[in-house]
C-alpha cells in the first residue's frame, strides 16, 4: 500500500491506499476514486477438469457490470469451474472462481450455433466405446516377430443408443422431430455429453430411430422410438 | 511415432509455417531417381483449409518423423494443382517438381563457351546462381577444361552444368531432401562408405520379398566401331567380336548369332586404336547390371548411396541406390531399386 503525503492548499495531508485509486483534482481539492470499482472488461474461462486447464469462454468482454451467459459446453455431470478475471484500465486485475455443479443422468448431443440445439436423452441410455491409435506390425525378412509401429491418429468413437417418444413428457427429452432437425442442421461439429463426465466434440452419422411401439390416447397415437448414431470424435475447431 | 510433416516456404526456401490439410493416410507419393537429371518427383493430395498457397512461388518441404529423428526428405516446387471439389471441400492434388526443374528450366540466352584451362567449378556455381538459388554446397576443386566447351544460346543450364561436372569428374549436379544444391566429386561406388547395411535377421529392416534381375540378352557379342571419313580417306572401321565358347554371351552360345548395337562413330587415328577401343566396349558390355528391387522401412538414404544386402541366401552383396519410392502415409516402406556393385 502506498501512501502520499503532501500539502493542500497550505495544509498537510496523508492519503492511504493511493496505488488502488485514480487521483483527480476536484475543484480546489484532490480527489480519490478506487479503481477496484472500475473494471472495464472482463474475460471468461472454463474448466471440466477441476482446474488444471482452461478454456476461453469469452474473450475480452467489455462491461462495467458483468453478462449473463448460457454455456452450452459445460459438463452435463460434474463439476465446471468458471473464472472470471477483471481488468481496469490502468492494468489491475481481479479474479473470481465459481463451480457449477450439475448432475443430469442423461445423454446429452447439441449442435448448432454454440452448440445451443440441445438434444437430451434420458430415457434408456447405452453408450458402447471404442478407442484407438493407429498401429501397424511389419514383418521384415529373418525376424521372428515382426516389428509394431506407432502413428499419430486417434480415435474415439461413441455409439450411442437409447428411446425417445413422439410428445415430451419428461421436461427437455427430445423428440424424434428434434433429432431430425439436430441432424439435417448446418453443423460439421457436435457436442456429445454423457453421465459419466464425458465431453466430446465430433462428427455423427445419421441417426437412426425404429419406431418401436405406440399407444393411443385422446391427442392421437403417442409413438416409442429407437435412437441409434454414431458419434466420432474430431477437433473442435474446424 | 510416424508421422509425415509439411512446411511450406518461400521462394528462397524460408519457412512459411507447416502446411495444414495434407491427407494423413493418403497424402500422395515421392519418388527420388538417381538416373534421371531432375532426381525424380511427387505427388501431394491436401484439402484447401483457408491458407492461400502461391503454387508459382511456394514450395514444400516433406519431413518425415520417426519418434525424436527427423530428416528432410524432398524438397519441392508446386506445379499443376488440380483442384477437387466436393459437396464438403475444396481439395488439392497437387504435382511436386524437384528443385532441379530450377535449372533445367532456365536457359542461357547466349551462346555459353569455356576455353581451355577455364576452371570448371566456379563456372558452374555462377551458372547455377545466375537461375536465383543460393542454397548450393559445393566441394570445390581446381578442374579445368582440358577441351573447349560451347553451348547455343537456349540451352538449359542443367544440361551444360551437367556436362561441365561430368567432365570435370563430379557428379551430375543434384538436389538433397532439404532443398540444398550439391556439387561434388564423383565417387567409385567401391570406394564409397557404406550408408545402411541390410541383413537378414532379427534386426532387419527389409521385406523378405525381393527380386533381382539381370538383362543378358542383351549383352553385345560384336561391336562395331566407324571413324567418319573424309575426302582423302575412308573411314576406319573396327569391329571385336565375342567367339570364347566358354561365354555365354558368345557367337555359338547364343544360338550362331551376331548381336550388337548399331555402329558408333568415335574419334581414332590408327585401325589399332579403333579396334583396341571396339574391345574394352565390349569387354565393359561383357557385365551387365543386375538391379535389385526391394523394399524396406523408411530410412534415411540419399540416391547413389551404397547399401550392403545381404538376404537370405546369406551373400552379401553391395548396391547403390537408383530408385526410392514412398507414399506420404506413416506406416510407408521404401520401394527401392538398387544396382548390383561388381
Amino acid at each position: 500500500m502506498v501512501t502520499n503525503i503532501g500539502f493542500d492548499r497550505g495544509h498537510p495531508y496523508v492519503e492511504e491506499g493511493a496505488d488502488e485509486g485514480e487521483l483527480r483534482l476536484v475543484g480546489p481539492r484532490l480527489d480519490v476514486t478506487s479503481t477496484a470499482a472500475r473494471a472495464v472488461a472482463f474475460t471468461l474461462e472454463r474448466s471440466i477438469d477441476g482446474g488444471t486447464t482452461w478454456e476461453p469462454v469469452l474473450a475480452e468482454t467489455i462491461s462495467g457490470t458483468g453478462a449473463n451467459l448460457t454455456d452450452y459446453e459445460s459438463l452435463s455431470y460434474g463439476d465446471t469451474l468458471y473464472r472470471a478475471v477483471a481488468f481496469t484500465t490502468e492494468g489491475a486485475t481481479a479474479e473470481t472462481t465459481i463451480t457449477v455443479p450439475s448432475r443430469s443422468g442423461a445423454l446429452w448431443l447439441s449442435g448448432g450455433a454454440a452448440f445451443g440445439d440441445t438434444a437430451r436423452l434420458p430415457l434408456n441410455p447405452e453408450v458402447s466405446l471404442t478407442a484407438g491409435r493407429e498401429r501397424v506390425a511389419k514383418r521384415y525378412a529373418g525376424r521372428s516377430f515382426p516389428v509394431a509401429y506407432v502413428g499419430e491418429a486417434l480415435n474415439r468413437t461413441f455409439t450411442v443408443s437409447g428411446m425417445v417418444t413422439d410428445r415430451t413428457f419428461m421436461e427437455e427429452t427430445a423428440t424424434p422431430n428434434e433429432l431430425v432437425a439436430l441432424s439435417q442442421s448446418d453443423s460439421a461439429v457436435f457436442l456429445f455429453r454423457d453421465p459419466d463426465g464425458r465431453r466430446v466434440y465430433g462428427v455423427i452419422g445419421d441417426i437412426s430411430m425404429p419406431r418401436q411401439s405406440a399407444a393411443e390416447n385422446a391427442d392421437g397415437w403417442l409413438g416409442i422410438w429407437g435412437v441409434n448414431f454414431t458419434l466420432t470424435e474430431t477437433s473442435k475447431e474446424a | 511415432m510416424l508421422r509425415w510433416s509439411f512446411e511450406l516456404l518461400d521462394s528462397s526456401d524460408q519457412p512459411l509455417g507447416a502446411l495444414d490439410g495434407v491427407d494423413q493416410q493418403n497424402g500422395g507419393r515421392a519418388d527420388i531417381v538417381a538416373q534421371s537429371p531432375l532426381g525424380g518427383s511427387g505427388n501431394l493430395i491436401m484439402d484447401h483449409r483457408g491458407r492461400d498457397i502461391d503454387w508459382m512461388k511456394h514450395r514444400v518441404q516433406a519431413v518425415f518423423h520417426d519418434g525424436d529423428t527427423s530428416w528432410p526428405v524432398g524438397t519441392y516446387l508446386l506445379s499443376s494443382p488440380k483442384e477437387k471439389h466436393s459437396s464438403t471441400t475444396l481439395g488439392y492434388e497437387i504435382g511436386l517438381l524437384t528443385k532441379m526443374n530450377i535449372p533445367a528450366e532456365d536457359t542461357v540466352d547466349e551462346r555459353f563457351s569455356m576455353a581451355v584451362g577455364a576452371p570448371v567449378i566456379p563456372a558452374v556455381v555462377g551458372l547455377l546462381e545466375s537461375t536465383g538459388e543460393t542454397r548450393i554446397a559445393v566441394t570445390p576443386g581446381d578442374a579445368v577444361r582440358t577441351s573447349e566447351y560451347t553451348a547455343p544460346a537456349g540451352t538449359s543450364k542443367l544440361k551444360i552444368i551437367n556436362d561441365l561436372l561430368t567432365g570435370a569428374g563430379y557428379w551430375a549436379l543434384w538436389c538433397d531432401g532439404s532443398g540444398q544444391f550439391r556439387v561434388e566429386p564423383y565417387v567409385d561406388p567401391a570406394k564409397r562408405p557404406v550408408a545402411f547395411e541390410f541383413v537378414h535377421g532379427e534386426h532387419s529392416l527389409h521385406m523378405p520379398e525381393w527380386d533381382r534381375e539381370q538383362d543378358m540378352s542383351s549383352v553385345p557379342n560384336r561391336i562395331v566401331l566407324v571413324t567418319r571419313g573424309d575426302e582423302d580417306a575412308e573411314g576406319l572401321v573396327g569391329v571385336a567380336v565375342n567367339t570364347d565358347p566358354s561365354s555365354p554371351y558368345s557367337y555359338v552360345n547364343r544360338g550362331n548369332r551376331w548381336i550388337g548395337p548399331e555402329a558408333e562413330t568415335v574419334e581414332a587415328e590408327t585401325q589399332a586404336v579403333i579396334d583396341q577401343l571396339a574391345a574394352r566396349k565390349l569387354a565393359d558390355a561383357m557385365n551387365p547390371v543386375a538391379r535389385l528391387n526391394v523394399t524396406h522401412a523408411m530410412l534415411n538414404l540419399n540416391p547413389n548411396d551404397l547399401v550392403g544386402f545381404t538376404p537370405e541366401d546369406g551373400v552379401r552383396r553391395l548396391a547403390t541406390v537408383q530408385r526410392m519410392s514412398m507414399a506420404f502415409a506413416p506406416f510407408t516402406d521404401i520401394d527401392a531399386e538398387w544396382r548390383e556393385v561388381l
